[in-house]
């Protein structure tokens, strides 16, 4: 197999990740602009996704989105962690005592996921999507997992250092030691919105995965928040009954390899 | 016809790369895809043998796609270090987060598409406790047509809408229904014996649809089709529905092996989904 025969099987990772990046549609023309190739190489790529169900066009019938075939695939990644199947009937729960939006978070390596959400009852609540990646640090889900698991955490403040200890690990190790300390993640905004996350964890205490109350509206006061949190806590107590009398259910499916070497390949906003 | 939510293609068959382009780099590039495409049917891994089976490839082209996925990212060995599971390259694909399921609207072209097989009124339902709704529908194109019947709740039991979300619930959520009654009564065609319900049942799970013959509203007849979702109970039903008259049973069971695949297709993407809060039982305290 020749180089080149290697690189054009390449590009079609360059397509589908640059379909992947884009909010809205994206068609040949930027598409060949954007990866510096011919626009006939970009044509013959995503007729080639196209046909295998990657992309699909849009109404316009000349730009691309990505299609079902692409969403099975990261469906599929989110089945593999055995909670996402089981946690939905107390997300659901959760989300209507609470009102706000609830989110089941696992972790690849570094990198927090949203696994499964309930949708909020209030007439305004959080929308998150599934799929979404973070840095285990961006985010309450991602803080609530690290913080309760010692040797994720010190080998992510490495990895996010560079092996060194910067202003920042030494910030937020500060900010995951007083996450143990509390038990739980509560971030209040200025404009009165609260954020919650819980850990989820199995018999020994270490976190593999977390819930979190994505709160958008400021409603409710302090002790709004404190029932809140105290529900967050009930169905996070559950789903640990849950994982103890089924410990299948915490299988990490990327246990077997070191989490620097489970990149996503693209760097995540921080949300 | 919106083309966001265009049908997926039916799955590739062994050997199903196209034949049709010139490009070499390309035939390994659809290769590769297909390969990728089959860990998305399931959550397990998959090895050299296996897939080479599967596909019809050989294990030669195989081992170049896996390496060249595995390169990128898409592919990870699993424990055993000889088989491969989906990676976490993977998570590019949903980094602007995955849809949420809008049934409607994913429905809608599959909807049309009935519509366009049978000329008849086609209507989506979904559950709400002890009884469906129509949500969403389409008007047959004769002069005589099933009117959609938007917001109307028909109990579990009483149409082919309301069984073909029946059959798919779980027997103890059947039995609760069955035995909580009331059973109501619409025409003189509506079952509403326990038994002669549970036989509608089995025939829906083992035939894939479920048959109307006018126990809800007389003078109209239909079929329906149940929409899953990715742990087999339903998110709702599509039903196509016509007077009598233009739907003897010969003509419907002509219709039912095209309206089948059309559901299968709907299926395959509402099954990327759990269900409905709407439609989950919540657990017991």
């Amino acid at each position: 197999m020749s180089a080149t025969a290697n690189s054009s099987v390449d590009q079609v990772f360059d397509v589908l990740g640059l379909i992947s990046a884009s909010q809205e549609p994206i068609g040949v023309a930027q598409l060949a602009r954007t990866l510096t190739v011919p626009t006939s190489t970009a044509h013959r790529v995503l007729a080639t996704l196209e046909e295998a169900g990657y992309v699909t066009r849009d109404t316009s019938g000349t730009k691309y989105q990505l299609g079902l075939g692409a969403q099975e695939i990261a469906h599929a990644l989110l089945r593999r962690f055995p909670l996402q199947a089981v946690a939905q009937p107390y997300l659901h729960r959760l989300a209507v005592a609470t009102g706000e939006t609830v989110v089941l978070c696992g972790r690849v390596g570094f990198y927090r996921v949203r696994l499964a959400s309930a949708e909020g009852t209030s007439d305004v609540h959080a929308a998150p999507r599934l799929g979404q990646t973070s840095r285990l640090g961006d985010t309450p889900g991602g803080r609530a997992i690290v913080a309760f698991d010692d040797e994720l955490r010190a080998a992510y403040l490495r990895w996010l250092g560079r092996g060194r200890a910067t202003a920042a690990t030494r910030a937020l190790g500060r900010a995951l030691d007083a996450i143990r300390k509390a038990g739980c993640v509560i971030e209040t905004h200025d404009d009165g919105r609260a954020n919650f996350a819980v850990p989820l964890r199995d018999a020994d205490g270490r976190a593999i995965a977390s819930l979190a109350v994505e709160a958008a509206e400021s409603n409710g006061g302090a002790r709004t928040q404190r029932a809140r949190l105290a529900r967050l806590r009930e169905s996070a107590a559950e789903l640990e009954a849950l994982v103890r009398e089924r410990p299948e259910l915490a299988v990490d499916p990327f246990a077997h390899i070191p989490p620097e070497d489970l990149s996503p390949g693209f760097e995540p906003a921080a949300e | 016809m919106p083309r966001t939510a265009s049908p997926p293609r039916p799955r590739a068959a062994t050997n199903g790369v196209p034949d049709h382009h010139d490009f070499g780099g390309n035939r390994a590039t659809a290769r590769m895809l297909l390969i990728l495409s089959q860990f998305g049917h399931d959550t397990g891994s998959h090895g050299v043998s296996e897939l080479s089976r599967e596909l019809g490839m050989t294990k030669n082209m195989i081992h170049r796609a896996l390496k060249t996925l595995t390169r990128n990212g898409y592919l990870v060995r699993d424990e055993s270090g000889t088989r491969y599971q989906l990676g976490p390259g993977v998570l590019q694909l949903g980094r602007l987060g995955l849809e949420p399921l809008n049934l409607p609207v994913v429905a809608a072209p599959y909807m049309q598409r009935m519509q366009e097989l049978t000329d008849e009124t086609v209507s989506l339902a979904v559950r709400t406790g002890r009884t469906v709704v129509t949500i969403a529908g389409l008007r047959g194109r004769g002069d005589i047509a099933r009117r959609v019947p938007f917001g109307r709740f028909v109990p579990l039991h009483a149409s082919p809408a309301s069984r073909a979300i029946l059959a798919c619930l779980p027997d103890a959520e059947i039995e609760t229904y069955l035995a909580d009654g009331p059973l109501e009564r619409y025409t003189a065609t509506t079952v509403t014996d326990p038994e002669a319900i549970w036989a509608e049942v089995h025939q829906v799970r083992a035939e894939g649809y479920a048959r109307g013959r006018g126990d809800h509203v007389r003078g109209a007849t239909g079929a329906a089709f149940p929409i899953l979702a990715s742990d087999g109970t339903p998110h709702g039903s599509i039903t196509i529905a016509g007077p009598d008259s233009r739907l003897p049973a010969e003509r419907l069971d002509a219709l039912v092996p095209e309206l089948l695949q059309v559901a299968a297709e709907l299926n395959r993407h509402t099954q990327l989904y759990p269900a409905e809060p709407l439609t989950q039982p919540t657990p017991k305290r």
